[in-house]
Order: C-alpha cells, then structure tokens, then sequence
C-alpha cells in the first residue's frame, strides 16, 4: 500500500484528525492531530490491510515553533512501509503521548528522543535520559542548544576555545615586552612552545595551566594591563590568581590523564549520583 | 519459563535436543545486583549491564548504554552533505563499508542522484565483502565470548586477509571512506579482483573449519541451544532485524523484499531458522544464521564479479586522485525543499536507516540514525530473564552488537 491508500484508511476510521498525508518519489507520510496518535498507531497495526507489526525508528525534528515526532513503520507480511508524524503542542508544552503500549520498540527510541530533545512522552513507563549521564542539562539536538561550557569540571569545547585565546594574547604581550614592543599580532603567530622563558621565573607555559581568567566565548584579544605599564611578568588583567615570582607548576606529563583546571576556573559543586 | 527454575538440555548424537526445566535450589542464594562491563569482554565494546541475580539465576537486567555518545545527528547537521561520510564508517566500525553504502543511497535519493551500472557492480562487490569479514569476525568472536579461544584465531586469520583487501583498495584497514556521493572512490583493479576471488575461496574452504569449531562442536551447542530464545512475537514487537530477526523465524531481508542496489539480479538465498536443530530464536540459530549468510554473501560476490560490466571510458576520472563518481554530480550538494528520505540497508547486524531532512541547504536539517543494534539490544532484559549469568554472556555475544552504533 502507498502512504496515499494508507492515509485514506486513517481517514475513514479518524476523520478529520487526519491533517495531511504526503506521497512521492522520496517519502510516504501521514500526519495526524497528537491526541489521535495512539489510535491511528493501533489501528495501522491491528489492520489486516496494513498490518504494521514493526516500528522501524521514532525520533523527533525540530520544527522551531514545535517539535514533530516522526515515527517509521513497516510492515513484514505486507511489504510497505510508511511514516506516521504528529506534532506537540509547541516548544515549551512538550507532552506527547508514547506508543510504548503498542509497540515495545518504542520504549528506546522514545527514551532517545527525550534525552535528544526534550519532548516528554506520557504514559512510558520508566522516561529518563538513555545516551547522556542522567544529570545532563540541556536537549543536545533543540537547533538553540550551544556547546556546554563545563561538566563536572571538564571544560567544554567554548571554554577550551576561550582559553586558548586569551593563551595566545597573553603570549603576545609577553614577546612583545621582551623584544621591545613587536607587533603582538605578529608574535602571536609564532608557535608557542618555541618561546624562551620569560625573565622573573615565570616562563610560558605552553601547555600548562593557562595563566589567563577562564572567560568562556569571550577572551579578550589584548588583555588591558593594570596602569598601562607592564611588569615582568604580564598578568592579564588583575583576575589570574597567580602572584608574580611563583613558582611555574610543573607540566603535567603528556597523556597522564585530565590536564589541571587553570586556576580560577572552579569545579561545580558535586552533584548526586547518576541513579 | 518462571524466574525460578533454570533450563537443563540434553543433546542427542543426531543433535535433537531435549530440554526440561529443574528447579536450581542450588543455583540460588540471595538477590543482589551485579555490575556487567563497561570493561567486561564480553561486552564487545563499553556495554555496561545492571544485573540482577539471585545466586547464579538473572532475575532482571538493564543494558546502560552512552559511554561511546558522539552525538554523530548533530554533527550531520552542521557538515556538508559529502563530509559526513567518513563518520558513518564509525558507527558500526566492524563492518563500515555497508554503514557508507547506506548513508551514500540517502544522500544520492535525496538529491537525486544516479549511479553508473559498473559503480553499483562495485557497490554491491564491497558491501558483501564487509558483510563476509564482519561475519567471519562474528562468528569467531562469539567463540571467544562463551570460552573458546581458537576459533577466534581461526577466523581472524581471514579477517586479516579480508582487512589487507581492503586495504589495497581503500587505503583504510578499519575505517574506509570508499564510497563517495554518486560513486566510489576508485575502480576496482584487475589484480584486486583476482586477489579477491582467492580470498573467496579461502573463506569457502575454511567455512569448514568454523563449524567444525563452532556451530557443529558439542560444547558449543550445548552452551547455547535453548539459550535466550526469542520468540518471533517478540522479535517483531520490539522491531528486531537482521539475522537476529531470521533467527526467529521470520523471513524477512531488506535486500530482497525491498530491493535495493543489484540485489534482485543474483541467485541467493536468505537464510531462516527451520527448527531443525535447537530451538528457533535461541543463541545457537542466530550463530547459524550468520554462518549461513557467509556463504550467501560469497556467492553474491562471485556473481557480481562475473557480471561486472567492462570499463566506462566516460566514467574514468581525468586524475588519480579524482573520485570514480556519476559526473553528473554536482559539485555542491543540495537537497530539495522541505523533503525528507528514509532508506534502509541490510547491514551485517541488521537494517541501518538513515533519516534525512532537508531544508534546500547542502547540509541536512535534521539527520537521524537508526542503528540496529540499538534496537537490537533493547531486547536484552525480555530474553535474559531466567537463565544463568554466564548464559547472560552467550545471549549479548549472539546479538552481535557494535556499540560505536549503539551510542552512536
């Protein structure tokens, strides 16, 4: 059967909570309103003419203003197959009523779709994050999610991005002080870890504890000096915690495990387990 | 069958089996929950089970799942359609070449995009060579998970062959990124196809000596006939595929019953569960199953060969290092407005599907994966309930699962 015969048959049984079907070289799909959802799911499996015994896949699409929940279906005595859809209230009211009941299948696929998106379906049995640690926050595949910052202390791409820059400048400053004011953009270029160590016992540390404040997605380009005139060693700004003259951490070896937080850059605090 | 009782088998000369159930007092002492994995080896990967065990009986268990999330859907969204291709080589890294067949059948849907008759004959020749190595791994490995080291090694030696084929052809031992929008990277060699035709004859030759270790060896059949049975109910409700799906009886394969690719032109068969030996649905058929379908996919190699259309001087790529590719793709891929496409392949492990949405952007809107092991494993806690810990182990390594799909 194609997704027009399919879609017909919804219709004499569903009226008009049938709201679209679709039919062409590329897909077969039939969108119904959300509260008929279960009805037309249980009557495509329990039709002999159709006899969906399979759900293939169930995921979500973020439509902005909603979010549409797609569901694949095939049938194995029939040979076709064709895509159920229907759409939440909006973006905030997210409930969705699950098929679990019908097919077990779902039970997976819909913890799937909640850890992706957020979309709450109602009447599963156990909904709770499949592929994320259970205290993740944030919806991943929503289109308004960004990168994290952190978690539980493990920087995320933006602040790693953060720190890299305000590295590089503070770098910069640190060659531009001690070969008599070169252009910082031009020095900055320059690999870091062939920079010789800075006078007053605090060398660049390529790779280790960046010296700059985690200031995540927004490092400054040119760190502003306290009074304009600067001392050896640069300190961006007055935030980095370290004192001039102190000892340089040492460097952690090379892939023995997490590289320390910068200082400055705080833990959250320790959350409940994952249960 | 009760949590209460666990499963006794005896195994006829003429392998008939006889089971009965015998309440296991003595296999029973008190309730408490065992951590399986994420490092355990028999895990094939970093499955991690919450197991529930009375003594040595599973009462429940849950398969936990993520710790190999790459959050590949959302990286789909953010690459050019040709870019994300080497990515599909990472979900089931056992056999990559079918997950790039699958994407590349997406894409080339979407935007419509034909294939050259020779570059399908290439298609199909790979696809059933990565399905020939993933089983001939497969098979081997599932040795390994119940206790037997050897028919690992046995069967790896021709993984390794199957690995150092690929390799002259792709470059890539693993992960191959062969197949490009409209094409494959590079046209099959003379000399790749006589090297390939040997190696065929090795597997047949040595397919032997697998069940001989394997699926015919006492011990074997006894740890795992009447093992994890799944019923076809079951199997369909929980939206099983793939030899796991065949072991339960259920005639069903994508590449014949939804044709895709060349598979409607060659003589081959799709292996079922008959219930001759064991029971249908248990660890021991769906073993078989994938012993069968090593010599369906060599057959389906030997064919293509032969039919494989002579060189198209139209399609020979100005350089070497340019694609073997429809030149009729454009250089920048876009999808339609607002259209969508769900296409599915048989993979070794059962149906990847690949849901693409488009927005007229060369990335898509919305891509979403579905592998089959995740489905797969689903079923874990419905079949495992009842029989012993170390059954546990038979019935994961009998779904054969890949968790690069799995978390995807």
């Amino acid at each position: 059967m194609t997704a027009t015969e399919i879609g017909g048959l919804l219709r004499e049984r569903l009226g008009d909570k049938v709201l679209e079907v679709h039919d062409d070289a590329l897909s077969g799909w039939v969108k119904v309103e959300r509260a008929a959802f279960v009805d037309a799911c249980r009557l495509l499996r329990d039709d002999p003419r159709t006899q969906m015994e399979v759900l293939h896949s169930l995921t979500a699409v973020d439509r902005i203003a909603r979010f549409e929940v797609v569901v694949h279906l095939c049938s194995i005595a029939k040979k076709h197959a064709v895509a159920l859809k229907a759409d939440t209230a909006s973006r905030d009211d997210v409930a969705f009523p699950s098929v679990t009941s019908v097919w077990p299948a779902a039970d997976w696929h819909e913890r799937e779709t909640y850890d992706m998106f957020g979309v709450v379906f109602e009447g599963h049995p156990h909904l709770r994050r499949i592929l994320l640690p259970s205290d993740w926050e944030g919806w991943p595949l929503r289109k308004d999610e960004g990168n994290p910052l952190e978690y539980h202390g493990i920087p995320g791409i933006a602040t790693i991005r953060g720190l890299e820059e305000a590295h590089r400048a503070q770098q910069a400053v640190e060659r531009a002080e001690k070969y008599g004011g070169a252009a910082p953009a031009k020095a900055a270029a320059k690999p870091a870890g062939g920079s010789p160590p800075a006078p007053g016992g605090a060398p660049a540390a390529p790779g280790g504890a960046p010296k700059a404040p985690p200031m995540p997605g927004g490092a400054p380009k040119a760190p502003p000096l306290p009074g304009g005139a600067p001392k050896a060693p640069p300190l961006p700004g007055g935030a980095a915690p370290k004192p001039p003259g102190a000892p340089t951490p040492p460097k952690p070896p090379s892939g023995g495990g997490a590289p320390p937080l910068p200082p400055g850059f705080k833990s959250p605090p320790p959350k409940g387990d994952a249960s | 069958m009760s949590a209460t009782d666990v499963t006794d088998r005896v195994i006829g000369e003429d392998g008939s089996l006889a089971e009965y159930w015998v309440p296991a007092r003595d296999a029973r002492s008190e309730e408490m929950v065992v951590n399986m994995g994420p490092q355990h080896p028999a895990t094939h990967g970093v499955l991690r089970v919450a197991v529930k065990t009375d003594g040595e009986v599973v009462l429940d268990c849950e398969p936990m799942i993520g710790n190999l999330h790459r959050c590949k859907e959302k990286i789909a969204e953010n690459l050019q359609y040709w870019q994300f291709m080497p990515y599909t080589d990472r979900l089931d890294y056992l056999a990559a070449i079918n997950n790039e067949e699958v994407y590349a059948r997406a894409v080339e849907k979407l935007c419509g995009i034909e294939i050259p008759e020779r570059i399908q004959y290439i298609r199909t020749i790979v696809a059933e060579l990565g399905r020939v190595s993933s089983h001939v791994f497969s098979v081997g490995v599932y040795g390994l998970d119940i206790g037997a080291f050897t028919p690992f090694l046995y069967c790896y030696r021709e993984r390794e062959r199957a690995n150092s084929l690929f390799e002259k052809l792709t470059g890539g031992r693993m992960l191959y990124h062969y197949y490009r929008v409209g094409g494959v990277a590079r046209d099959l060699s003379d000399e790749w196809i006589q090297e390939c035709l040997e190696f065929l004859d090795i597997v047949e030759e040595k397919m032997e000596e697998y069940n001989a270790l394997t699926t015919w060896n006492k011990v074997f059949r006894e740890r795992t006939m009447g093992v994890g049975v799944l019923s076809r109910e079951k199997a369909l409700a929980y939206g099983i595929t793939g030899p796991a799906l065949r072991a339960s009886g259920v005639d069903w394969d994508v590449r014949r019953d939804e044709p895709y690719g060349l598979y409607d032109r060659f003589e081959w068969r799709v292996p079922v569960a008959d219930g001759r030996h064991g029971t249908i649905g248990d660890c021991w058929n769906r073993h078989w199953i994938r012993a069968q379908e090593l010599a369906e996919s060599i057959k389906i190699v030997r064919q293509a060969i032969d039919k494989l259309p002579p060189r198209d001087p139209k399609l020979t790529p100005s350089s070497m290092y340019q694609p073997y590719v429809n030149p009729n793709v454009p250089r920048i891929l876009r999808g339609p407005k607002d259209a969508e496409v769900y296409v599915r392949g048989e993979n070794p492990r059962g149906e990847l599907a690949f849901y693409l949405v488009s927005d007229a952007k060369n990335a898509p809107y919305r891509c979403k994966i579905r592998g089959p092991a995740f489905s797969n494993i689903a079923v874990l806690p419905e079949i495992s309930r009842g029989y012993l810990i170390a059954d546990l182990v038979a019935i994961i390594g009998s779904i054969d699962i890949v968790l690069g799909e799995v978390d995807r």
